[in-house]
């Protein structure tokens, strides 16, 4: 279990213009020999891989203190996000009693309005609407969550492919996986295709219809319910993984969950949590057990975080599926906006990024 | 013949073939549905008792109940108040008829979003019962005021008596099985509320209405644990009803 986080010097010499593993766009697989505890898997991975493979992308302000051996502590904050993905990153956080979740996103914006939390977890888009629209005293610091929405096919289409046609589910239509689908298939598959929530796209995938008893030939569902389903046979059942498609469109990140640190708290606890975090995503890619093991520091995990840890230890180990990642707002601004066009959000300024 | 059919019409008996026919019921409509929408009992009822086995289901059992017991309580001494300041005060009732009223009518998943933004996630719960149970007891304690004969209070005035000893020593003695009805009445519904606003607010800290949604979000697909710890809240909601009807009982006994 983690306890403290960085320590080692080859964890200390990750550069601020790098950053983590995305799955779309670098290399999702680490190539070190991570064990559990964190001094002992950062020792072991060397500064070339990292800049290569996976790194760290560092505070400036903290990257001369993190150059020593000392291990930082992780900082007591207030912190609560989403159920799902977004909080899965924070499983080294677990153990912390300042670390709240909640099942319904939207109910986590009153805390960032009215400031009571230093660290708030939230949809991009949501977040930032939260800062300019409701003047929430938050900047956005790091995005942690890239996407984690497939086409799977039920395996009922005569020709493989999906087109015209097709029986489509989509989960959750007018939200972001939705929106994610239309924009790389465009609106005629989009429109054909009939809403179903996350209960209704498992159903679909199990049984190859919907509730109703329409026949279906492709879900749009996300991880990790995808693999609950499916299970080891995840990949057979996979046709497209948006993510990617999005990526080969747009040559952007789907930047879908991201960090957001009150202005308030002091600079040096929120550097030292985000330092903290990116090393606890980045080790967590590269072996997916220390997930599993800091969920289930909890006394119900799959109420916790929304999911159960096996499923996510299964996701998490079958290429990163649940698009774990970390990267600094400040240094993608650009890809930040772009994604926030997909919902109608005008292009955000410097002042909310935090630095 | 007579001893049989006395034993056949039992009321415990009644009651427990009502419980059957409910079972039955449920089954059938699993049938119906498949067992993937609505569970069948017997699975239901396996998981739950697997659930019963886990310390953490003993905390939320006990984390909804504080709330309920504090929302209630709250809820109990503001309606007493109100109730006392109506007390033979017409003006004074059709005051605060608009805020009952208002009170009774409001959507409770309403509440529930306003308190979280007014308070927290984790007391929404406490606010919603507060609100959802205070109209039901004020009614009983004004019920039970107003049951007290006039001749009698006005016997007890002639023979010198204040309004305080009035109240304490005619009018509450009188209107307690009204203020108990209307207890027994608020509690129930207070503790499906309380259980209600647990799920509205997302709140992962324990609670039976967490557990329901936490469960749901970790695998929609799956009903079988909504409807297991659904069937906790429901034996408990019994047992507590059975409880404080026993309680009446001996109490009214003893008076």
């Amino acid at each position: 279990m983690l306890v403290g986080c960085g320590g080692s010097d080859n964890t200390s010499t990750v550069s601020s213009s790098e950053s983590t593993s995305i799955p779309t766009s670098t290399s999702t697989s680490l190539s070190t020999s991570s064990s559990k505890t964190t001094s002992t898997s950062t020792s072991k991975i060397s500064s070339s891989e990292i800049s290569t493979s996976v790194s760290t992308s560092i505070p400036a302000s903290e990257s001369t203190s993190a150059s020593t051996s000392v291990p930082i502590s992780r900082p007591d904050l207030k912190i609560i996000a989403p159920t799902g993905a977004p909080s899965i990153g924070l499983y080294g956080f677990a153990s912390s009693s300042g670390f709240e979740t909640n099942s319904v996103p939207a109910n986590i914006i009153p805390s960032m309005k009215n400031g009571e939390k230093d660290v708030v977890i939230l949809p991009t888009n949501a977040g930032i609407n939260a800062i300019v629209k409701q003047n929430a005293p938050f900047k956005i610091a790091a995005t942690i969550t890239y996407g984690n929405v497939f086409v799977a096919k039920t395996g009922s289409d005569a020709d493989g492919i999906m087109n015209e046609g097709d029986s489509i589910a989509i989960l959750q239509k007018s939200n972001l996986p939705g929106l994610l689908f239309k924009s790389v298939y465009g609106e005629e598959l989009y429109n054909s295709a009939i809403e179903v929530d996350a209960s209704g796209a498992a159903y679909c995938l199990k049984t190859g219809k919907t509730l109703n008893n329409v026949a279906v030939d492709y879900v749009l569902i996300a991880e990790p319910a995808f693999t609950k389903v499916k299970g080891s046979d995840v990949s057979s059942y996979e046709y497209a993984n948006i993510q990617k498609e999005y990526f080969k469109k747009y040559s952007l990140d789907i930047f879908q969950a991201s960090v957001f640190v009150n202005n308030s708290t002091e600079k040096s606890k929120i550097d030292a949590f985000l330092n903290c975090l990116a090393e606890d995503i980045a080790l967590g890619i590269a072996n997916p057990t220390l997930i599993k093991e800091g969920m289930e520091v909890k006394e119900k995990p799959e109420v916790f975080f929304g999911t159960d840890p096996s499923n996510v230890y299964a996701a998490t180990n079958n290429g990163n599926r649940l698009g774990l990642g970390y990267k600094a707002a400040k240094d993608n601004k650009e890809g930040i906006d772009n994604f926030l066009s997909l919902f109608g959000i005008d292009a955000t300024t410097e002042e909310i990024y935090y630095k | 013949m007579q001893q049989l059919k006395k034993f056949i019409t039992n009321k415990y008996l009644i009651f427990l073939y009502g419980t059957i026919f409910v079972i039955l019921l449920w089954w059938i409509i699993s049938l119906i549905f498949n067992t993937t929408i609505v569970p069948d009992p017997i699975s239901t009822f396996r998981l739950a008792g697997e659930y019963l086995t886990e310390a953490y289901t003993y905390k939320s059992i006990g984390k909804s109940l504080l709330r309920l017991v504090i929302g209630f309580s709250i809820a109990f001494v503001i309606a007493f108040v109100l109730g006392l300041i109506v007390n033979d005060n017409e003006k004074m009732y059709h005051f605060f008829t608009p805020l009952m009223t208002f009170f009774k009518a409001i959507p409770t998943a309403a509440l529930v979003f306003l308190f979280i933004v007014l308070s927290n996630q984790e007391n929404s719960p406490i606010l919603a019962v507060v609100v959802i149970a205070i109209p039901i007891l004020y009614e009983a304690v004004v019920a039970g005021l107003k049951s007290c004969s006039n001749e009698m209070l006005d016997a007890a005035k002639i023979d010198g008596a204040n309004k305080i000893s009035r109240l304490l020593k005619i009018q509450l003695p009188n209107s307690y099985s009204y203020i108990v009805v209307g207890l027994l009445s608020a509690f129930s519904l207070s503790f499906k509320v309380e259980i209600m606003g647990e799920v509205i607010s997302g709140s992962t800290e324990s609670g039976l209405g967490s557990l329901i949604k936490g469960m749901q979000s970790s695998d929609p697909s799956n009903m079988e644990p909504i409807f297991a710890y659904s069937l906790i809240a429901v034996v408990l909601m019994l047992l507590i009803t059975i409880i404080t009807h026993y309680l009446n009982e001996r109490i009214k006994k003893s008076r």
